[in-house]
């Protein structure tokens, strides 16, 4: 029991060092919607690579992804991690364009600007009810997989409802508090404090299991078809979910509206140039992790490997060190819970609030509050119904935003695109979701692919048809967007053109 | 070298870094270790992550140019 106190007692520290940084932070904002939603598009290097690290490294991350690593070995870094590489290059193709429009015309979302591009307010406000149909319950993983570890790592002394609702309750004040300056800020600590602990971590538990050759040794032994790639892995699904990572990243609107916060293009070039190398300490400890617990472990299914993690620091960290332990996996999942709230506040803003009535900014931030403070409440609730495990629910979430990139690439790249194939081509996308994830399509149908890339080519292939046969948009907003993007592009990419330009 | 090919290059570089990830040469390898312990299987795609910086560094070098501060500016301010 005391060895419980001192695990909630480190807990508690390090939550109010969080709530901390997000006084400070909300004591240093200026009171604009600008500021409050996306940082005032002011944040440096170091914010913005630690902030869209630790956004994208969510309880998936530590509760899910592991299980791929000891079900199927090794092969678990290559598969994911190894394919966020591309993420950068899809940061560049979907979200550079974007911060243009945001900085040149004010933009904040990616509603706005699809919204603008059509013509059409229908357009964003159904780009706004899906994002939040897929956020909500992505948000809810988060608050999910904080219950579970929790209860799990103080042997149920704190119930899941309990462990759920802390970080519930430290992410809104946070989030209310500081908005995007105060949650950059806290994930940039809690970003730091997990990649800590998971390297420290990995290395206290390899060494007290005699080393990592004696751990490679035995899991040869013991488990040899873990450390191939060959039976656990099929070269189809390997080559897809690649293709599949790569615009997937960028379609998530918290990692949009990150991106949109940037400073400078000197701070996004220099943040992706390092995000891979950020994305290897974050990633291989999980993996090399769930391997040992092949030994430690052996033979755990289902739920039971949910913990793996967990039980891993459980079985060989002493009290305070567990407690600093939960609390940096509470970090990583509280880092992207805050993000996907702010976001789903700043779309509701600016997405629907701002066009359809007359607010100030300091009405726009209170509002942003409320939101804030209404969605974390229903993302609570429904965290203790549980609807499903936190890799169903992951899986319903990515499927569906990956049937967005459609969309959201053609509102950038062709001046033919308009609003009636911006629809069709989303209502396609929850539908293919709905048809393969819902299990009403047999598994066949997705040609042995993972179900995103079906997904994909239909949302694609309904945009294009859809748009051909309906009349085009008035050119007048068209024409302003690319005439910036050929400004900045075409001598770029044309040399002819850059030199006229130059002699002009 | 005009910056139409440096685009190219950027591009067909990452494509070319991408086919890559499919090593498919390795899948039953267990050897050579690396460090004694750490499988082919393994340590190639580490490799690979830490090298697709450089990748991205070119990407950037060849296909990402520099916005003209007066287009960053907002509009209102311009006008």
């Amino acid at each position: 029991m005391g060895g419980i106190t001192t695990i909630i007692t480190t807990v508690i520290i390090y939550m109010l060092v969080v709530a901390a940084i997000g006084i400070y932070s909300f004591r240093v904002s200026k009171a604009t919607a600008e500021d409050y939603l996306i940082a005032g598009r002011s944040l440096g290097l170091f914010v913005l690579l630690i902030g869209i690290y630790a956004t994208n490294m969510s309880s998936f991350g530590i509760v899910g992804y592991p299980i791929i690593a000891y079900e199927q070995g090794i092969g678990a870094f290559g598969y994911a991690p190894a394919a966020m590489w591309l993420a950068p290059i899809a940061f560049y193709v979907f979200c550079h364009r974007s911060w243009i429009l945001g900085k040149r015309f004010g933009y904040m979302t990616p509603a706005e600007i699809l919204s603008e591009r059509t013509g059409s307010e229908l357009t964003g406000t159904v780009l706004f009810i899906i994002y939040a149909i897929y956020t909500v319950p992505y948000l809810m993983t988060g608050l999910v997989g904080g219950g579970v570890i929790f209860s799990s790592m103080t042997n149920g002394v704190v119930p899941y409802w309990l462990g759920a609702f802390i970080p519930y309750i430290v992410v809104l004040f946070y989030v209310m508090l500081g908005g995007m300056r105060g949650q950059m800020w806290t994930n940039v600590f809690q970003g730091c404090v997990f990649l800590f602990m998971m390297v420290v971590g990995t290395a206290i538990i390899f060494s007290k299991m005699g080393g990592t050759v004696h751990v490679f040794e035995t899991l040869r032994a013991e488990a040899p078809h873990l450390l191939q790639l060959k039976g656990n892995f099929d070269m189809r699904t390997w080559s897809s979910y690649v293709l599949i990572t790569f615009p997937a990243v960028a379609t998530y609107p918290w990692m949009y509206i990150r991106v949109m916060s940037s400073r400078s293009d000197k701070v996004m070039r220099q943040t992706f140039v390092l995000y891979p190398l950020i994305y290897v300490i974050g990633w291989l400890p999980p993996v090399l992790i769930a391997l040992a617990g092949v030994i430690v472990f052996p033979g755990l299914t289902g739920v039971a490997l949910d913990d793996i993690i967990p039980m891993m620091f459980t079985k060989f960290f002493p009290p305070w060190a567990l407690g600093f332990a939960l609390a940096a996996i509470l970090a990583a999942m509280m880092s992207t819970l805050d993000a996907q709230l702010l976001t789903l506040s700043t779309m509701l803003t600016r997405d629907i609030l701002v066009k359809k009535t007359d607010l100030t900014d300091k009405q726009q931030v209170l509002y942003g509050r409320i939101f804030v403070f209404v969605l974390a409440t229903i993302g609570y609730i429904l965290t203790l119904i549980r609807p499903g495990t936190i890799f169903q629910i992951f899986n319903f979430a990515a499927t569906g935003f990956i049937g967005l990139a459609p969309v959201l690439f053609a509102m950038l790249y062709w001046k033919r695109f308009n609003r009636y194939g911006a629809i069709a081509s989303m209502l396609a996308s929850v539908l293919s979701t709905w048809l393969y994830l819902g299990n009403i399509l047999p598994p066949e149908a997705a040609l042995g692919f993972i179900p995103m890339l079906p997904v994909l080519v239909i949302s694609a292939v309904v945009l294009v048809v859809v748009t051909y046969l309906t009349p085009p948009e008035k050119m007048e907003v068209t024409n302003r967007f690319f005439k910036v993007f050929e400004r900045v592009y075409t001598p770029f990419v044309n040399s002819k053109a850059r030199s006229k330009q130059v002699s002009g | 070298m005009d910056s139409r090919t440096k685009y190219w290059i950027g591009w067909v570089t990452v494509i070319v870094f991408y086919l890559l990830r499919h090593d498919f040469w390795n899948w039953d390898k267990i050897e050579p270790l690396l460090f004694g312990w750490m499988p082919v299987g393994l340590w190639y795609h580490l490799l690979y992550v830490i090298l697709s910086a450089g990748v991205i560094y070119i990407f950037i070098k060849c296909c990402w140019p520099d916005t003209p501060a007066e287009l960053l500016m907002n509009e209102g301010e311009v006008e």
